[in-house]
């Protein structure tokens, strides 16, 4: 066997492993419960501390690649300003494909929960610009968004009662799959002094720690396991059921089996691949 | 002809810097209008800029099928699916695409989208095996605080004591710790660029040739 | 509540909508899965001609959105009322409409004209005004946020009480993260040489970074796994002959299309294999066809 041909069959191993492992795991199927951590509660509290009818802003900036990671985030996150009875407008500043999914996800929640376009919710198209659209919309909301994502004026969405600006929302949530995170924190937070919660892609979670100490941001919810963490504060109903049902839905915490047994395959790989270096170097010392 | 090629640009870009600048020591109605605006305009300025890039792809794809450059026949592909994706956008739902647009949304650009960045799931497992390896001290350091971190996002590895504790220290301290200090050498970095582009130093903006 | 808004909450289906479009939809989902996948064997053709529809949707889906989320709303129709102001029934204006509006309106055009080489060099002027906004807005905000505020903590007194109670572990942690910050902060000072104390601290600053780093690959290994896991969750409930109430049933789409995909990319690769040579598959090289995305 060539060295190349070894190399692909080492490959192709690696990846029938994963593969298999996350199959296999999945059909087993399973529903966790996961504790919440410190950092994911603080995000929980900031919204359980609004009083009812508040409206809370949340920047829904991801697209389909990171939708396994975020939209059960902001399922959890929904269902506890539904019970709160806040009034969710949605806005995006991500990408242009961003919005399709945020008015999907917002409006199935929604309806799930028997609440009213307009009234209860609204959604908002997509902003170019990165820091652009936080600055001009902490001057003047309605001069940035004439019109919500299907044309409705904003005078005409109760939900937009009393909001002329930005710093009329006691908090917004960003859940991010990109940097506009720095730009929130820094047209957002440090420009108008917005209170901000974070919910973002695992790959993310760990560039914002240092704004936790400064309280620049409230909370972080990290990639799947923060989102299930935050189900087993909202969803307990939803958990229940999946448990009983065995469908799984798109609950984070339903793959959170799948997720332990894939981290569990790769840490043993790590050290396999140890053992086998070592044992090279030693078999290569010995010899002359 | 220089002047408007070199020096009207390096005027513009200074006079906004020093202009916003100066906008936020004196958050006066009047200047906050005035950044409102310059803000309102940058939306719609970047939003035409997107279009460049698919400005871009239309031309550099037609000139491989004009001049036939190996693998033509997928641009060609590219270019078809790209004028379907125009054509489908002509059904509309006030401001928002609706019918078949929103279709092409959910079934094509979502799975695909979605599958394209689920791929590294598997060369990062390959990766961990084939190159994570403790040759020295600190690349142990490495390989150790990646497993806490990895057994304490999934309830299997939280379950076992001071898994949890250790990974809540990890990122409480040295992580928060080093990403301050990256973070002051990103910021200090951003304000060197900002100076050079009012000196007129910083002129990459400009093409190439400048 | 307005007619627009009734209209919004019921929209009248369409095709595209319905039963057969969705079950359709499934199945050319599923289809493109798998054949992007087939990247794991190795860059083929299939994979290519699933990649380069990607690119074809994702960048006519990006021009509507332009068009409906900026050029429509913010140029065409404000540029609209303002002109038929002059008319017999003028329109009423939104408060923003304004001739105001030729400067970004002017600033597009420059930008556009980034193709048309006699002129292209009118869009330096667009990259400047955007350059020089953010620039102007960003550098006071991030002098605040990121140093101010992240300095103003660190100068605190590292001395923690918990309950009005002296913190041993508060303390310590406190002193510590300052310790972290100087030491990573020294390993970046190029301008002294390494050696001595400074060498020291300068070791120490690693130590916190590669703890850091370890942390961040860590998470980036649940990130990169989550997004996995979701897709072959797609690829399972595909293969089933039966869905939840009110989703498409895929009639076993995956059970259908993995065999063919398979047995396409292996006849594609017999059709291009160069006849009377060894032939064999090349290596793919990781990633490097895949988008390197953050999130």
């Amino acid at each position: 066997m060539t060295p190349e041909a070894r190399k692909n069959a080492v490959r192709w191993s690696v990846f029938a492993l994963v593969g298999a492992v996350i199959t296999v795991s999945l059909l087993f199927g399973g529903v966790s419960d996961f504790h919440p951590t410190a950092v994911v509660r603080k995000v929980y509290d900031e919204v359980e501390a609004l009083p009812d009818g508040s409206p809370i802003l949340i920047s829904s900036d991801f697209d389909p690649g990171s939708e396994a990671e975020l939209k059960p985030m902001m399922d959890a996150v929904l269902e506890q300003c539904w019970r709160k009875n806040l009034r969710v407008i949605v806005m995006t500043i991500c990408s242009p494909n961003s919005p399709e999914l945020a008015d999907s996800i917002v409006r199935a929640s929604a309806d799930a929960h028997g609440k009213v376009y307009g009234t209860d919710y609204a959604v908002f198209g997509y902003l170019a610009g990165g820091s652009a659209p936080i600055l001009a919309l902490g001057q003047d909301w309605h001069a940035v968004y004439k019109t919500d994502r299907g044309g409705t004026p904003c005078r005409d969405l109760p939900a937009m009662k009393g909001i002329s600006k930005l710093t009329d929302f006691p908090l917004c949530l960003e859940i991010s799959a990109v940097s506009t995170i720095d730009y929130w924190i820094l047209a957002g937070n440090a420009k108008y002094g917005l209170k901000l919660g974070l919910g973002v892609t695992a790959v993310m979670a760990t560039d914002y720690y240092q704004y936790l100490a400064t309280r620049q941001v409230v909370g972080i919810i990290g990639g799947v396991s923060g989102a299930s963490q935050y189900e087993s504060m909202t969803r307990q109903d939803a958990l229940r059921k999946a448990r009983e049902t065995k469908e799984a839905g798109d609950l984070a915490s339903a793959r959170m089996p799948t997720q332990s047994a894939i981290h569990v395959t790769i840490i043993l790989l790590v050290v396999l691949g140890n053992i086998l270096y070592f044992a090279g170097k030693r078999k290569e010392k010995a010899s002359p | 002809m220089l002047h408007l090629k070199r020096t009207v640009p390096l005027a513009i870009a200074f006079f906004f810097v020093v202009a916003l600048i100066l906008q936020y020591f004196v958050p006066h109605p009047l200047s906050e209008k005035f950044l409102g605006m310059t803000q309102k305009w940058a939306i719609i300025v970047v939003y035409v800029s997107l279009l460049l890039g698919v400005g871009s792809l239309f031309q550099s794809h037609l000139r491989k099928i004009r001049v036939q450059t190996p693998g033509w026949g997928y641009s060609l592909v590219t270019l078809s699916v790209f004028g379907l994706t125009v054509l489908a956008g002509f059904h509309s739902r006030g401001n928002s695409p609706g019918g078949p647009l929103q279709w092409t949304y959910e079934f094509a650009y979502s799975p695909m989208s979605a599958t394209m960045f689920s791929l590294l799931g598997f060369f990062i497992a390959s990766a961990a095996f084939r190159a994570f390896r403790a040759r020295s001290v600190e690349a142990t350091l490495l390989l150790a605080t990646a497993v806490v971190i990895m057994l304490a996002q999934v309830p299997l590895g939280a379950a076992i004591p001071g898994v949890g504790s250790l990974s809540a220290w990890i990122l409480g301290v040295p992580l928060t710790a080093a990403k301050r200090a990256l973070m002051f050498g990103v910021a200090l970095g951003s304000i060197a660029t900002a100076l050079r582009i009012i000196f007129g130093i910083e002129r990459s903006y400009l093409g190439g040739t400048e | 509540m307005s007619l627009s808004l009734l209209a919004q909450a019921a929209p009248p289906p369409t095709w595209w909508e319905g039963n057969a479009a969705s079950v359709l939809g499934l199945w050319i989902a599923v289809g493109f899965t798998l054949a992007l996948y087939t990247f794991l064997y190795h860059d083929n053709p299939l994979f290519k001609f699933a990649e380069h529809v990607y690119v074809g949707v994702t960048n006519g889906y990006l021009l509507w959105q332009a068009w409906y989320s900026s050029v429509k709303p913010d140029l065409v129709q404000p540029f609209s009322r303002l002109v038929r102001q002059a008319s017999s029934a003028p329109p009423p204006l939104e408060p923003s409409d304004s001739w105001w509006l030729l400067v970004p309106a002017l600033l597009s055009l420059f930008m556009l004209l980034r193709f048309y080489p006699k002129a292209s060099w009118l869009s330096r002027w667009s990259f400047a005004f955007i350059v020089g906004t953010t620039a102007g807005t960003l550098i006071p905000l991030t002098i605040q946020a990121q140093l101010f505020e992240q300095i103003s903590k660190m100068l605190e007194s590292p001395v923690v009480r918990e309950a009005g109670a002296f913190s041993f572990t508060g303390t310590l942690n406190a002193l510590l993260t300052l310790l972290g910050v100087v030491t990573v902060l020294t390993y970046f000072v190029f301008s002294v040489e390494h050696k001595g104390a400074v060498r020291v601290t300068a070791r120490t600053g690693v130590v916190f970074l590669m703890i850091a780093f370890g942390a961040h690959f860590g998470y980036t290994v649940m990130g990169r796994e989550s997004l996995l896991i979701r897709r072959i969750q797609f690829l399972i409930d595909g293969a089933k002959g039966s869905a939840p109430e009110g989703q498409p049933n895929p009639h076993y789409a995956t059970l259908v299309l993995l065999p063919l995909v398979v047995g396409l990319v292996f006849a594609l690769e017999f059709l291009s294999r160069p006849r009377g040579g060894k032939g064999g598959p090349e290596a793919p090289q990781e990633g490097s066809q895949t988008p390197a995305p953050r999130g």
